[in-house]
């Protein structure tokens, strides 16, 4: 109810610029949740986020103008959970930070082969989207797309929450704490890391898609090692393994940036023209975000869902109570 | 049970996910909503009201030298205007946001500045960042004067899209036509090509292809390197083996006092031609070379004339270093733009901003460009001409080395 | 095939950075085991603070570089200090991120200290061609690049392979528990790997400002350097000697023959084959998986 509440309030109070910001909030908790899905629930450590998001998006831009959006959605899905498929097949034999570097190689490689192949076909500025119409509704202002995407998290946190309780989030678990041991009591190692690999990339090929046709821009430049970066900080701020911190970590990594320049903007729009503060100010922004990061990183690695269990073991510790009760999670 | 606190967390995830994006809203409201109610003051012309301006660049990403050069520039020449009493007795009031190089960022600053009703929106240092932004942009039929337009969104002219610097295809031309007067003594000219890898790029490689084939030369060596490449030794020596009698060249500042620096290592000492993009004050004194020429549409801080000096004045006032590349471009686009507010009154809405541009017709600017920009409903590049700038050793500064050289393919 | 010996030579400056750069990742992993992402960035800090020095020092060439050395290794050890120690025994994914954090802080305070726009590095070392037998053409610059890359890590090689405590640090990097049962003082050689990660890549950015102007956006240096850490084995510092030259060799003749376009990519596909093939590298060594 307070949900529905919100979003109303969100959807009929808030400027175009607001909702826009939003919605990119929105679809970067649906390429987290993937990525959480494989890094804090598999224990595979990933920085092809980018890359997948780039393939979802470039699927978007060749099948949509064809097909139509769903399709074109449903494709980019298709695809990414291919490619997502032969990625997975390198952490059959590699782990930990190699696999870290087979991730950095698929960012290299994707980025290079869609330079190229947008070179070739002409596209000098990126690739521009025609209106998305779903079925008779036309897409054409934010907040229509705000709708589609609060539904469209809602479903894939569903669809999230449901595999992470059943046995693939058993078996996933398993191989995180230890893939070795997990094989000895039975779990198909190989079997549920491709799992986790093709629906991790399947949800941020729909993320990615969505995004192009959102935005209506595609171009390779955007995809970047520093925005496969920022989906790792989005999982470890929320909190690895954990569905509602990879909304939160996405929130959170998303609007900072918004939230802490139009903030330094209005707290500095005194300061005179040609000031050290006026002349640096994103830069101040720039190290402030990652100061916060870092805050979180040194005194809160479990991420933000694990802040309430800490104060209550904090609470219950200063009763006097047995401390301990809050079980250390999991840290890959 | 468990179910239930699974799923009422999750719901708790997006509501904060909800109410994190209001705080978002809430400090851009404090900022956007005192605009509006200022506006409607400004339909009987108070004194004192400001135009809005905007812009969007790299402020802080991969590259911020040439964002913050271009504000820097926008601010020298806009709190100068404001010290003289501003435009037609209003100051300006400038909003300088940061796109981070990332196009869905350049999208949300647009929606910002539409909100804060701004009249125009400078900056532009991305043109996949334009492409992105361009259906909002006409959408609010809000103009931009940017620095990174490509020759696609200038021929022929787009609605709200108007020029502040030549477009990297239309330099192909110029490079040539200077080339081809250096060359005029030598029976076979044999012409090295050396650019970067992008889609943008790629249009100055292509005109420059067709236009030496045109004049009958013999491209002897065609080399692409990255943006980013630290090391540019292989093709350095593929061009040197080559022996070329002339290099044409389009290469970041960086890149080209590597590329140039290592064809002279490597003993080739023939006239070299760099695009705008890497021609900045820096590298020509760090090369020092005789033989290294740049194509700019815009002079030097050393130059002389009466908007050099006040150039200089404005950007001494504002603290900024006026040989920083990139810096002039910014200061241009801030005096075509108070050119264009001249004519359109006060208020002047972003609409009514873009017919006075379609029929600005030609921007003095003291000699601060080599030529007087032209922008009008058939035109909106505005630069019609370059100049090939070359280091002068014996007065330590960059001097003017050719005629005017008309840019594009006209 | 005129093309191959200049290639090779061409490659030797190059091979020369990614060695440097390199060298700082493979300590900082022995010691630690944390995959620095900021080695490229701190190149830039380098090259900055070569900068700075040399304003301060009168343009001084030697005294600017010694000053460097001292300033750089401080960094180092404060870097680890203040950002890593506290966080031993964190997985992996974590380490980085903050490797990742130290690199964005450093490429938002650089141009806030130093501005945005391109300075010059004042040297005295010629960047003339000089023309060996074979075509081959290098500089003064080139010459004492390579040179000091080649000091640089022999001299450390030197240290932890013949003294007490540089038997400390392979111990240290291989059992950190049991190291500390025997008396060695493992955050010590953390630390020092730091301080020497941070020396190298100065030299490395600085190598690298001398040559082309100084803007706040090099940090492609250190992504460029992974490809060869990899090849040459991620714990082994001969390794990523030998894995820096067959990088640049093998760049420069994608460059020649396929496209300098071609650089980045065949690098990383060369990563990926061997991440495959070979994950410990040419020179690494087998990590064991204990049940």
């Amino acid at each position: 109810m307070v949900l529905v509440v919100v979003a109303l309030a969100v959807l009929f109070r808030a400027s175009s610029y607001d909702i826009y910001v939003a919605n990119l909030a929105i679809l970067a908790a649906v390429a987290a949740l993937g990525l959480n899905l494989l890094t804090g629930y598999t224990g595979q450590v990933s920085v092809g986020n980018a890359a997948f998001l780039a393939i979802g998006a470039y699927t978007a831009v060749a099948v949509m103008a064809r097909a139509g959006f769903i399709l074109g959605v449903a494709a980019a899905a298709l695809a990414t959970a291919a490619a997502g498929f032969v990625v997975g097949f390198p952490s059959l034999r590699l782990r930990g930070l190699y696999l870290v570097l087979s991730t950095l190689a698929l960012q290299f490689i994707v980025a290079f082969a869609f330079e190229k192949y947008q070179t070739q076909s002409g596209a000098i500025a990126g690739y521009t989207l025609g209106a998305t119409a779903l079925g008779p509704m036309h897409l054409d202002s934010d907040r229509a797309w705000y709708v589609l995407l609060v539904v469209v998290l809602a479903m894939a946190t569903y669809v999230a929450w449901s595999l992470v309780r059943s046995k693939p989030g058993r078996a996933w678990i398993a191989i995180r704490e230890h893939d070795v041991e997990a094989a000895v009591i039975g779990v198909d190692v190989t079997r549920y890391k491709l799992l986790a690999f093709v629906i991790s990339s399947g949800f941020v090929g729909v993320a990615g898609a969505l995004a192009a046709a959102y935005t209506k821009h595609v171009s390779y430049e955007a995809y970047t090692l520093d925005l496969a970066v920022a989906y790792v900080a989005m999982i470890i701020i929320g909190g690895l393994a954990s569905i509602v911190g990879s909304i939160i970590g996405a929130a959170i990594v998303t609007v900072l940036p918004f939230l802490i320049t139009n903030a330094a903007n209005s707290w500095f729009a005194g300061a005179a023209a040609g000031s050290f503060v006026q002349r640096n100010l994103p830069f101040i922004n720039a190290s402030t975000y990652a100061l916060l990061v870092l805050v979180f990183l040194m005194f809160e690695p479990r991420g933000l869902v694990g802040l309430p269990a800490r104060v209550v073991s904090a609470a219950r510790r200063a009763r006097g109570a047995s401390p301990g009760s809050a079980a250390k999670q999991g840290v890959i | 049970m468990r179910t239930r606190v699974l799923l009422s967390r999750a719901v708790a995830g997006i509501a904060a996910l909800v109410v994190l994006t209001g705080a978002a809203c809430g400090s851009s409201k404090s900022t956007s909503t005192a605009t509006p109610a200022s506006s409607t003051q400004a339909g009987t012309a108070a004194a004192g009201e400001p135009y809005v301006v905007g812009s969007t660049s790299d402020l802080s990403g991969p590259i911020a030298f040439e964002g913050t050069a271009l504000r820097d520039g926008l601010r020298a020449y806009l709190s100068y205007v404001n010290q003289q009493g501003g435009v037609n007795g209003h100051p300006i009031k400038y909003v300088a946001l940061d796109d981070r190089s990332d196009p869905n960022t350049g999208i949300a600053n647009v929606k910002q500045l539409v909100g804060q009703h701004a009249v125009v929106i400078l900056g532009w240092g991305l043109s996949n960042v334009i492409e992105a932004a361009l259906p909002s942009l006409q959408q609010d039929n809000m103009p931009i004067i940017a620095q990174s337009l490509t020759g696609d969104m200038l021929h022929p002219v787009k609605p709200v899209l108007f020029g502040g610097d030549m477009s990297i295809a239309d330099e192909a031309a110029p490079e040539v036509s200077f080339a081809s007067g250096q060359l005029s003594n030598v029976a076979h000219p044999k012409v090295a090509l050396f650019t970067y890898v992008s889609a943008v790029d790629a249009q100055f490689r292509q005109a420059a292809q067709q236009l030496v084939k045109a004049k009958g030369w013999d491209l002897v060596a065609d080399q692409v390197v990255q943006l980013t490449a630290t090391d540019l030794s292989a093709p350095v020596a593929a061009i040197a083996r080559a022996k070329p009698d002339f290099v044409l060249m389009s290469l970041v500042d960086p890149q080209a006092v590597l590329a140039v620096s290592g064809l002279r290592q490597q003993g080739l000492n023939v006239p070299v031609v760099n695009y705008d993009g890497g021609s900045g004050y820096t590298t020509l004194q760090k090369l020092h070379d005789p033989n290294f020429y740049v194509l700019r549409p815009y002079g030097f801080a050393t130059d002389s004339g009466s908007g050099i000096a006040t150039f200089g004045a404005a950007t001494k006032a504002a603290g900024v270093d006026p040989n920083t590349p990139f810096l002039i471009n910014g200061y241009m686009q801030a005096v075509v733009l108070v050119g264009a507010l001249k004519s359109c009154g006060f208020p002047c809405s972003s609409a009514k901003l873009e017919n006075v541009m379609n029929s600005l017709g030609a921007v003095d600017t003291g000699g601060v460009a080599v030529a007087p920009l032209l922008y009008s409903n058939t035109d909106h590049a505005g630069i019609q001409d370059a100049r090939i700038y070359k280091w002068d050793t014996q007065s330590s500064k960059p001097v003017a080395a050719s005629e005017l050289l008309p840019v594009g393919q006209k | 095939m005129a093309a191959l010996p200049e290639a090779l030579a061409g490659s030797l400056v190059l091979a020369s950075l990614y060695a440097l750069i390199g060298a700082g990742f493979v300590m900082v992993y022995r010691s630690s085991k944390v995959l620095n992402f900021a080695q490229g960035h701190l190149a830039l800090l380098g090259a900055y603070l070569f900068y700075a020095l040399s304003v301060l020092l009168h343009r001084d060439f030697l005294w600017t570089l010694a000053a460097l050395g001292v300033v750089s290794v401080a960094i180092g050890a404060v870097l680890y200090l203040v950002f890593l120690s506290p966080l031993a025994g964190e997985g992996p994914i974590i380490l980085i991120m903050i490797t990742i954090i130290i690199g964005a802080l450093i490429v938002a305070i650089v141009p806030m200290v130093w501005g945005t726009q391109p300075h010059t590095l004042a040297s005295p070392l010629s960047q003339a061609g000089i023309h060996l037998p074979g075509g081959i053409v290098t500089s003064e610059l080139d010459l004492v690049t390579i040179a000091t890359a080649v000091v640089v890590i022999a001299g450390f090689w030197c240290l932890i392979r013949f003294t007490t405590s540089g038997i400390a640090m392979r111990a240290a990097a291989e059992n950190p528990l049991l190291a500390s049962y025997r008396g060695v003082n493992v955050a010590l050689t953390a630390g020092v790997s730091w301080a020497f990660a941070v020396f190298a890549a100065s030299v490395a950015g600085t190598a690298y400002g001398l040559r082309a102007t100084l803007t706040p956006s090099i940090t492609g240096l250190g992504f460029a350097a992974f490809p060869a850490v990899v090849v040459g084995g991620l714990d082994s510092l001969p390794g990523a000697m030998v894995g820096a030259v067959l990088l640049a060799v093998g760049q420069n003749l994608a460059a020649t023959y396929l496209g300098g376009d071609w650089t980045d990519v065949t690098a990383y596909l060369v990563l990926l084959v061997v991440l495959l093939v070979r994950p410990h590298g040419l020179f690494g060594r087998k990590e064991l998986v204990r049940v």
